[in-house]
């Protein structure tokens, strides 16, 4: 459900701003069960960040839903399995060119989804800083 | 060290094993990986999880009860984690309507009798494949309930690295060739085991560092198998 309204959601930023009720209708739930999980599912969202409320009942999106290749996904799998890891423990489970994963850890770095702990034998060692939340943005 | 990843036979076996559950759902979708601890069982789903995107990976924690199980399930299937266990069905059925998922679940050999049963309900409800990562307790666990075992597809059993990894090991993470004496003495000195492999060869690249070597002799293979006693 998450991802269908995602998708809602991505949809209806095209036309400008949108209210919990216009996801609603766009999914179209089939009962009233059904748009309690829509609900539930917009408020995650919005919670998590995803969304920005710039008026009364008013939402934005915030994040770029852009598709991510299949070899950056499997880093990010990667990285989300390990939890702390350096470079060539991704080489190893992602099959990715280790240059490759050196930039997108840099770049991750850079906007702070993953941290310097240490450095192992000259080796330099990464964390996810937020587990669930580098689940939800990258990987699932 | 270069580190690599060797497809050993297990690898490969629980690959295909991964592929078969993803198949056409026959109601009996539940499977176990055994062996003990060291074999490379987590190593493999965890590449397993990386690669496949119709996969998702519980690791199960120490003293879970079956909600806290169920829970991370729908978490990591949906993104939530409902408190209730009738909204993490409902939440895990609006899910999975998209795509059919296997889901992986290591250290099942420390879970609970009721967290085992809420892994097959979830399996009878949802006609979700589940597959159980453990050690050798995991087996009585599976074959002490009848209702468990009837829907195991299959146990696959790790067996040990055998003489063929060893060698592919050593050549591709230090570069170094075996003799098929030096083999079999490894061999027995990892009992099977991966772990001890790994430290057999990150102390044999450190002697070999010393004293200027660039083969593995088979000194070097004694003096570590009798870890430096004589």
């Amino acid at each position: 459900m998450t991802d269908r309204v995602r998708a809602a959601c991505k949809a209806l930023d095209a036309d400008g701003p949108f209210s919990r009720k216009d996801v609603v209708y766009h999914i179209d739930p089939a009962d009233d069960r059904g748009e309690l999980s829509v609900r539930r599912a917009f408020q995650g969202i919005y919670d998590r960040g995803e969304l920005v409320r710039i008026g009364r009942g008013k939402y934005r999106n915030v994040k770029d839903m852009a598709p991510v290749s299949d070899v950056r996904q499997r880093i990010y799998r990667a990285m989300h399995i390990k939890g702390a890891f350096c470079a060539a423990d991704i080489v190893k489970l992602a099959d990715a060119d280790q240059s490759y994963i050196s930039a997108v850890i840099r770049k991750l770095v850079k906007i702070g989804r993953l941290e310097l702990t240490g450095k192992a034998g000259g080796t330099k060692v990464f964390r996810v800083r937020h587990k669930d939340r580098f689940y939800l943005e990258y990987v699932k | 060290m270069n580190k690599c990843f060797i497809p050993t036979h297990n690898y490969q076996k629980t690959e295909a094993l991964v592929e078969e559950l993803l198949g056409p759902a026959m109601n009996v979708d539940m499977a176990a990986v055994i062996g003990p601890a060291g074999r490379g069982k987590s190593f493999a789903m965890e590449r397993i999880f990386t690669n496949n995107k119709n996969t998702t990976y519980v690791l199960y924690q120490e003293k879970w009860s079956h909600i806290e199980l169920m829970r991370e399930i729908a978490f990591r299937l949906s993104g939530e984690r409902p408190r209730l266990r009738q909204a993490c069905f409902d939440i895990l059925q609006d899910e999975i309507r998209e795509r059919r998922r296997l889901i992986i679940v290591d250290d099942g050999d420390r879970m609970s009798s009721s967290c085992l049963n809420v892994l097959r309900n979830i399996h009878d409800i949802l006609h979700l494949p589940i597959l159980i990562v453990g050690e050798p307790f995991l087996e009585r666990k599976i074959m002490r309930e009848k209702r468990l075992k009837s829907r195991t597809r299959s146990l696959l059993f790790y067996s040990p690295v055998n003489q063929a990894d060893v060698g592919l090991f050593f050549k591709q993470t230090i570069g170094a060739s075996l003799t098929p004496d030096q083999q079999i003495k490894i061999l027995k000195h990892c009992e099977g085991d991966f772990r001890p492999l790994l430290t057999f060869s990150v102390k044999a690249e450190q002697i070999m560092k010393v004293s200027g070597i660039s083969a593995v002799t088979d000194r070097i293979v004694d003096e570590i198998c009798n870890n430096g006693r004589k």
